[in-house]
């Protein structure tokens, strides 16, 4: 009874938020709702209210919140569901979305063992398919090139049980050109032309493949070169920070070094590194300790499987040492004791500084 | 040093914890992921190193402790004289309560290890002369 009746009260309350949002269709408005929604145990309509909240206002924090967090929730569930589905009466379809969601939620090692338990049940080619996607999700991150060749193999395999199938080749061809393995990029796209044959955009990427592929490294060049460097061949164009960051990269650093507690600033990028604070043969012995602790503690995540290097922070005993690392450069404070707030906001600037596209001296 | 080891894996998100002597030695190790035990060792061994050589050439002392955050977990190392204390957590997880996790874990294995040491002997024979006394 008491439940029925706290029904219809919620129910009551979502036609006024409803009503209230007609009149007024603000960002807070749509919040209330999506989240009356899902105090009601209704995530999808949750999912939806938030969705097209965050449509109409794109800039609202909260509502892009909200449909970060519905979405996970509902694919949680859907999930769970699945998971009892799959034990009553395991079929294809339903092993094809667990795999898929778990994917998307990110859990890739699970993914991995969904797909290898769907093979051993007869799942062929498909679930081959989803195995090379689970381990090319892995390789985008860790970048170790055990991943690239296992998800190869697992293509080979499903290319061989499906040959008219585009698939296997299309993602061959992407992760070869992703890689900078041009020629076997190319012979990836040829296998996908004799499938479609006169297909536009195929053609025009043969050729441009080709062009490219005339003296490309082989593939396994390619995969060492990248797991080494950590970069694929297209991450060098996406430098994503914007020019003014570089332009104050030398008021930045005369600022981080003139902040109290801060005994060095530095900003590696390439073969070069910019540092305060320091002079002369101890400039360049500081220098070269952050870049060897660098790429060390990167070579070290990467060859755990945690992916790609963001921090480091090493405490020493008068001393702290914190690293934060970009995509194309990386900065470094030397601090006297532990890093506060305000070294960390320092370091954030100089991080993002030194993966602008333009470091201008 | 297991129970030590043990109690470092139970803390949320660690995936695995692991005590090894400087050369990457495995000693004890415990987790869901206690496979990674050999290679996490060899790696941690071959980091403190890097970053001792490094620390020695910017002229400062040593790490004591080393985090590295990464896009799918992070790792704390606790670089102690004769061995390492790794802990590698999975991303997300909180970090708050391990670093107290550690700091107490390294003392207890430092008590530990100084209660199994034997007494460092004394120059000329005094050792020998306090023994007789004490007899």
């Amino acid at each position: 009874m008491k439940h029925i009746l706290r029904r219809v009260l919620a129910a009551g309350r979502v036609r006024e938020l409803e009503r209230a949002l007609a009149a007024s269709p603000t960002a807070d408005a749509y919040a209330e709702l999506a989240q009356e929604h899902a105090r009601r145990g209704d995530l999808p309509a949750a999912l939806e209210v938030a969705r097209e909240g965050a449509g109409a206002h794109r800039a609202d924090e909260r509502l892009c919140r909200l449909v970060e967090r519905s979405t996970a929730l509902v694919r949680e569930e859907r999930l769970r569901e699945l998971a009892r589905q799959l034990q009553a009466a395991p079929r294809d379809a339903l092993r094809a979305e667990h795999c898929a969601l778990l994917l998307e939620s990110g859990r890739v090692d699970r993914a991995l063992e969904a797909a290898a338990e769907w093979e051993r049940h007869g799942g062929g080619a498909e679930a081959r398919l989803r195995e090379a996607e689970a381990r090319l999700r892995r390789y985008a991150e860790g970048r170790r090139r055990d991943d690239a060749r296992r998800a190869l193999a697992a293509l080979d395999a499903a290319a061989a049980e499906l040959p008219l199938d585009p698939r296997p080749w299309r993602a061959r061809a992407e992760l070869c050109a992703k890689v900078g393995a041009w020629a076997e990029a190319r012979a990836a796209v040829g296998r996908l032309l004799e499938l479609a044959p006169g297909d536009a955009a195929l053609e025009a990427r043969h050729r441009t493949l080709g062009a490219l592929a005339v003296g490309s490294k082989g593939l396994d060049a390619a995969l060492r070169e990248v797991e080494l460097g950590g970069r694929f061949s297209d991450e060098v164009v996406e430098a994503v920070a914007d020019e003014s960051d570089s332009a104050a990269l030398p008021q930045l650093l005369a600022r981080a070094g003139a902040e109290p507690g801060v005994r060095a600033a530095c900003v590696l990028r390439g073969a070069t590194a910019l540092l305060q604070g320091e002079k002369g043969a101890s400039a360049e012995r500081a220098a070269r300790g952050l870049r060897d602790s660098l790429s060390a503690s990167r070579a070290f995540a990467r060859k755990l499987g945690l992916g790609a290097l963001r921090e480091v922070r090493l405490d020493h005993d008068d001393c702290t040492t914190a690293l934060e690392c970009g995509e194309l450069g990386s900065a470094a404070l030397r601090i006297d004791g532990a890093p506060g707030a305000e070294h960390k906001a320092l370091l954030r600037e100089l991080a993002r500084a030194a993966c602008a596209k333009q470091v201008r001296p | 040093m297991k129970q030590v080891v043990e109690a470092l894996a139970g803390l949320g998100g660690v995936r695995v914890a692991l005590l090894a002597l400087r050369d990457g030695v495995p000693v004890a190790c415990a987790g869901p992921d206690a496979h990674l035990a050999d290679e996490l060792g060899a790696l941690s061994a071959s980091l403190a190193l890097e970053l001792e050589r490094a620390a020695a050439e910017q002229s400062i002392a040593p790490p004591r402790r080393a985090w590295i955050a990464a896009s799918r977990g992070t790792a704390a190392l606790e670089l102690r004289g004769d061995w390492l204390l790794v802990a590698l957590v999975d991303t997300g997880a909180p970090l708050e309560q391990l670093s107290p996790a550690l700091e107490a874990a390294a003392s207890r294995l430092s008590r530990a290890g100084r209660r199994q040491e034997p007494p460092p002997a004394l120059p000329g024979g005094a050792g020998r002369e306090a023994a007789r006394e004490i007899g």
